[in-house]
């Protein structure tokens, strides 16, 4: 069987990269370009960037930005935001991604969703199912940047995704992105294994033993975070880090 | 010159940028005379087997590929790619280029391994099943054993065990390069395997007197 995945999720924001807290307050935290030049010396698994305002603006994927990050990143890559259209998958399988991750789509254009597949096969297209806690702690799925609500169940949601051709689930915290909490492990005990394929977790992860921890749930293959990759551990110092291999090995134990 | 095919399925400049980051110059194109003209021949691709075939077939390179091949000069199938060099695939109803006799099954692993998820995606140990000048320089075992970007829902399987080059293991042992002759298929993304990748591709050019 393939080694657990640990994928670095960076976020675009106006051409730079940021780090979010529940989706807000935006952190600097530096140049994607050269990070993809860091993480290529690190030999990461494979790299998610999310352009976290695509969507919100309703503007076209940064195909330029998409271009250099493909001509410098020798290992797998997933773009996702603002992608609502087969056109402009197209244009990013083209430039070079490998996948694409669809959050606001699995709603707003789900047909869009089940052409990529149909094209480019289900390992192409990434659901990125965003769940964050209402006031009483039930879990809510959200689209557009954690804007708008969906009146989906989070299994739904996810089966939904999986239904319309995604081969790889992302499922992501919202209440704990950015906090260096921990995984919410309740949210992947409830749900991840509600679909056959691939689901990572996302949101909160701050060490090693918090990634072990939520691959210890059944139906959870791998792990994304994005604070761990980019920050110092306990500081908001920017310093780009990436487990060792022996490391990632023993995540699994 | 190395050739690229860039028929709209998948990651052309990806392979290009993983070649030139081993100086190796390749173009991409889609003309049965870049094909004909062409020392060495890439053939990538990520989606569906059918919707490749047809790509090929609109585009009419069927034959140029088939006149690469007959001429002894070299033909490299990546992921897609190397599925399309079989006979057909269960994927699909189309036939394949039929360069390698066998097929192309989709992983039914669901009894023996339930929890292995398919499509099979991440880094996999992948095992020499011969001698090869490829893995020159790649280790078998340890920590830093050579290891390849896979992701795919079906595996290769030559009818003559003996075009196998190497194998990994996802619920069942599967065929992960193939070779015949001047034919090669990966079923693994070389181009999204960093240093691993980078050897493997060197070889394979030095191999085929590219280097």
């Amino acid at each position: 069987m393939p080694d657990v995945r640990v994928i670095p999720v960076l976020s675009l924001y106006d051409g730079g990269l940021v780090k979010t807290t529940r989706f807000k307050k935006p952190h600097y935290v530096g140049d994607p370009i050269n990070a993809v030049r860091l993480f290529n010396e690190k030999e990461a698994d494979e790299l998610a960037f999310i352009d976290i305002r695509a969507s919100s603006q309703g503007r076209e994927p940064d195909y330029e930005m998409i271009r250099h990050i493909a001509g410098e990143c020798f290992m797998p890559f997933a773009y996702g935001g603002g992608v609502q259209t087969l056109a402009q998958a197209k244009k990013i399988f083209a430039l070079g991604a490998e996948k694409i991750i669809f959050n606001s789509a699995i709603i707003n254009n789900p047909e869009t969703i089940e052409k990529v597949s149909e094209i480019y096969g289900d390992q192409a297209v990434v659901a990125a199912i965003d769940v964050r806690r209402n006031w009483r702690g039930r879990p809510q799925v959200m689209v557009k940047s954690g804007t708008q609500r969906v009146g989906l169940s989070v299994e739904e949601a996810m089966r939904h995704a999986v239904s319309l051709g995604a081969g790889e689930v992302i499922l992501n915290a919202i209440h704990r992105d950015g906090t260096r909490q921990g995984y919410g492990l309740d949210l992947y005990e409830q749900a991840a294994r509600c679909v056959d394929v691939p689901v990572v977790a996302l949101g909160g992860a701050n060490t090693l033993d918090d990634m072990r921890a939520v691959l210890s749930i059944p139906g959870v293959s791998d792990v994304a975070a994005g604070s761990f990759f980019v920050f110092q551990p306990e500081h908001k110092a920017v310093l780009i880090t990436y487990p060792r291999r022996g490391d990632i090995l023993s995540l699994r134990d | 010159m190395i050739t690229i095919l860039n028929t709209g399925m998948g990651n052309p400049e990806s392979v290009r940028n993983m070649l030139r980051a081993i100086s190796l110059q390749a173009r991409l194109s889609e003309t049965a005379e870049d094909i004909a003209a062409a020392s060495a021949l890439i053939l990538p691709g990520v989606g569906k087997f059918d919707k490749g075939m047809e790509a090929l077939n609109t585009l009419n390179l069927i034959p140029a590929i088939q006149m690469h091949v007959d001429s002894g000069k070299p033909l490299l199938g990546i992921c897609l790619g190397a599925q399309m060099l079989m006979q057909g695939s269960e994927e699909g109803r189309r036939p394949g280029l039929s360069l390698i006799k066998g097929r192309v099954k989709r992983f039914d692993i669901k009894e023996i391994a339930p929890d292995l998820k398919v499509p099979h995606m991440g880094w996999n140990r992948v095992t020499p099943a011969r001698p090869s000048p490829l893995f020159d320089g790649l280790d078998v075992d340890g920590e830093d054993a050579m290891r390849f970007y896979h992701v795919h829902s079906y595996h290769i399987i030559p009818d003559d065990p003996a075009h196998v080059l190497a194998t990994a293991e996802h619920g069942i042992r599967f065929n992960t390069i193939i070779q015949h002759n001047n034919v090669t298929g990966m079923q693994f993304h070389p181009e999204k395997s960093h240093r691993f990748g980078k050897t493997l591709l060197a070889n394979y050019f030095k191999a085929v007197d590219h280097a």
